[in-house]
């Protein structure tokens, strides 16, 4: 065995471990292995002498628990020795926070939208929703809305199957709800996520830009464009997404109504708009009843005062203010409250429930055709017009700023309808999968639509348990439950 | 070993005198063996500090029969200074492995060949010349099979040999 051999376990004798035989005996009449193992020790001992040379101090006990990183000890050492004025440190790592929160939130919550606008357009044209849906978020795939033609209700669920560059392929599910031929022409139309998955599925690949017909077995087609958008639009109640009311436009969205400083309706998500004239925003609650805001004078309402997104009033003593999310109005500083504490929907529609809050936008003249109402000239019969309503449960939990909801219309030819339920109307509303309505996104067309029914829109539970559209002819004016 | 495992059962419950007096009896040694790889002793003392605290919030993964609790420690401090590295974007930095204090006193030949040693010899010859880990302890500090320390020890040492003639050399010629 020579040195080269045995050159490891020099090393391994070092420390201590047994060695071959025959490698002990070489190590033992070997100077230059007996020279390496002296070097071995030298550096050993050398190492230990620089060790000892290392600070015996202690770090303090327990310091352990305060401390988190290395970069956070670096930041407390150079906060403490910097030069620069400290506060001008933490206006910097200040705005630094605020400009890189604002991105961290962009970067956590990515919207993109296909927006789909649905037409109906043969046999003949109706009225436009608007449908969103959520691209990158796999738990909201699906959009439903019904929507009002002259002939019936198309009601339908559109989702997302699959993507292929800017392509996308879509599922497709419709139902069709004629108005009765007979003289009662009341129908109702209920249709839920559940019940949508038992219908035909047609599939579709779309393409944003494009159009794309869409037969409904037993009324004809539904054209459907649509646009990738990086954001939810604010307000889908409008098909220009302004932020400023109309001249006539009042408008809540995500209402919030404090009785003193007690929250008694919380319609987060819901929005309801109207600008036609005579026209006003409702919100029942089965514990509150019915509220009912105008822009002009009802008799017996109180006067609130408008400021932006806020209107103060007083009722019965108690201060009431309610909070929404936009401009109420754009050229009104006030407002009118009625308050119906006893109010039921089934009041109005017979069979509408009475335990699901709701939020509207019908004419007054179809809710008081009674009462003085402020309104130049209004003589309301319940011939001018018709008011859709919509309710709506919470939004889902991402990010779309939900607006819902109702829409109103004027009619064509008044002078033509010989009776109360020539009215256009329409309505559109939409479902995640995860159970809240989140946007409803009708585009309101006034007076393009002669519809002869009153629509009692009725939305939803919070588990796909119910989106019924009822229509009656016979009814009260309006009325709504969800 | 006993004491060990009677230890790391007081440091899972939350014991906090008991991971004191564990981190009383470490915290110096492990912070001198860091130094050695960080290269500074500021880093080395924070770098000791979350191996403590990485203990103490998440006691996890020490199991008695594949070393000791010693061994344990310093593998989770040559991870953290490990992550400390690959925050400084290259592990080819040079290290300033020289005492705070330089004088002729505390600088010395196999010092600086020491210093030039790839990071594991460097964490080998430490653990073992230093703080005495046995070839067990150190399979289980470094993560290695125990039937390689013997072979990567050796290498570590005829590396730092290499290094020490070639130096001891190079001052020879200079002079």
């Amino acid at each position: 065995m020579n040195c080269e051999g045995v050159a490891e376990f020099v090393s391994a004798l070092f420390d201590g471990e047994k060695i071959p035989r025959e490698a002990a005996k070489h190590i033992g009449v070997c100077e230059a292995c007996r020279a390496r193992l002296k070097e071995y020790a030298e550096i050993g001992v050398e190492l230990r002498r620089v060790a000892s040379l290392e600070s015996d101090e202690v770090p303090v006990a327990g310091t352990w628990e305060q401390q988190h990183s290395a970069v956070a000890s670096w930041w407390r050492r150079g906060f403490q020795t910097m030069r620069v004025p400290r506060f001008a440190f933490v206006f910097m790592l200040a705005l630094i926070a605020a400009l890189g929160s604002g991105l961290a939130v962009l970067k956590a919550r990515p919207v993109r939208v296909l927006m789909l606008t649905v037409h109906p357009v043969n046999p003949q044209p109706g009225h436009t929703v608007r449908c969103a849906l959520l691209i990158d978020d796999e738990k909201v795939s699906p959009c439903g809305f019904m929507v009002e033609a002259k002939s019936g209700t198309v009601g339908s669920f559109i989702r997302i199957v699959r993507r292929g560059g800017e392509h996308f392929e879509l599922s497709v599910r419709t139902k069709f709800w004629p108005i009765p031929s007979g003289e009662d022409k009341s129908y109702s139309a209920t249709l839920n996520f559940e019940d949508s998955q038992k219908l035909p599925e047609t599939m579709y690949w779309f393409e944003p830009g494009q159009e794309l017909e869409v037969e409904v077995p037993g009324f004809g087609t539904l054209l459907i464009t649509g646009e990738l958008r990086d954001h939810m639009p604010a307000i889908l109640t409008s098909r220009d997404e302004q932020l400023d009311p109309e001249p006539n436009e009042i408008r809540i969205v995500s209402p919030v109504l404090l009785r003193d400083k007690e929250r008694i309706l919380d319609f987060e998500g819901a929005s309801s708009a109207s600008d036609e004239e005579g026209a006003c925003v409702v919100m029942y609650a089965p514990q509150e009843g019915r509220y009912v805001l105008s822009l002009v004078r009802i008799e017996g309402a109180v006067e609130g005062d408008i400021s932006q997104s806020r209107a103060h009033f007083k009722m019965n003593g108690k201060s009431y203010t309610l909070l929404t999310g936009a401009p109420i109005a754009s050229r009104a500083d006030r407002m009118w409250i009625l308050h119906q504490p006893n109010y039921k929907p089934s009041d109005d529609m017979p069979g509408a429930e009475d335990d699901r809050w709701f939020t509207g936008s019908p004419k007054l003249e179809d809710l008081f055709p009674n009462r003085e109402l402020g309104v130049p000239g209004a003589r309301f019969a319940g011939v001018d017009g018709f008011a859709a309503l919509e309710e709506r449960l919470e939004p889902a939990e991402h990010s779309g700023p939900a607006s819902v909801a109702l829409c109103q219309f004027g009619v064509l030819g008044k002078s033509a309808m010989a009776n109360t339920y020539q009215r256009a109307l329409f309505s559109g509303l939409q479902l995640p999968t995860d159970g809240g309505l989140r946007i409803a996104g009708p585009s309101c067309y006034p007076g393009t639509l002669q519809c002869a029914w009153r629509i009692n829109r009725q939305i939803l539970s919070s588990n796909h348990e119910l989106v019924p559209l009822a229509i009656e002819p016979n009814g009260a004016p309006f009325a709504a439950h969800a | 070993l006993a004491d060990d495992q009677a230890l790391w059962e007081l440091i899972c419950r939350g014991d906090m005198p008991a991971f004191d007096a564990f981190y009383r009896e470490n915290a110096q040694r492990l912070q001198a063996f860091l130094r050695q790889l960080v290269g500074n002793s500021q880093t080395a003392e924070d770098v000791m500090q979350e191996t403590f605290v990485q203990i103490w919030h998440r006691p996890n993964g020490f199991h008695l029969e594949r070393g000791t609790l010693r061994a344990y420690l310093y593998r989770i401090g040559r991870k953290r200074a490990a992550e400390w590295w690959r925050t400084q974007g290259t592990r080819e930095t040079p290290v300033e492995n020289k005492p705070d204090s330089v004088g002729p006193e505390t600088t010395s030949i196999v010092g600086d060949a020491f210093a030039r040693l790839p990071e594991e010899q460097r964490t080998l010859l430490w653990l073992r010349e230093v703080e005495g880990l046995s070839y067990a302890e150190l399979a289980e500090a470094l993560g290695v099979p125990l039937g390689t320390v013997r072979s990567r020890l050796f290498a570590a040492r005829e590396h730092l040999r290499t290094i020490w003639h070639e130096s001891q050399q190079g001052r020879k010629e200079a002079t």
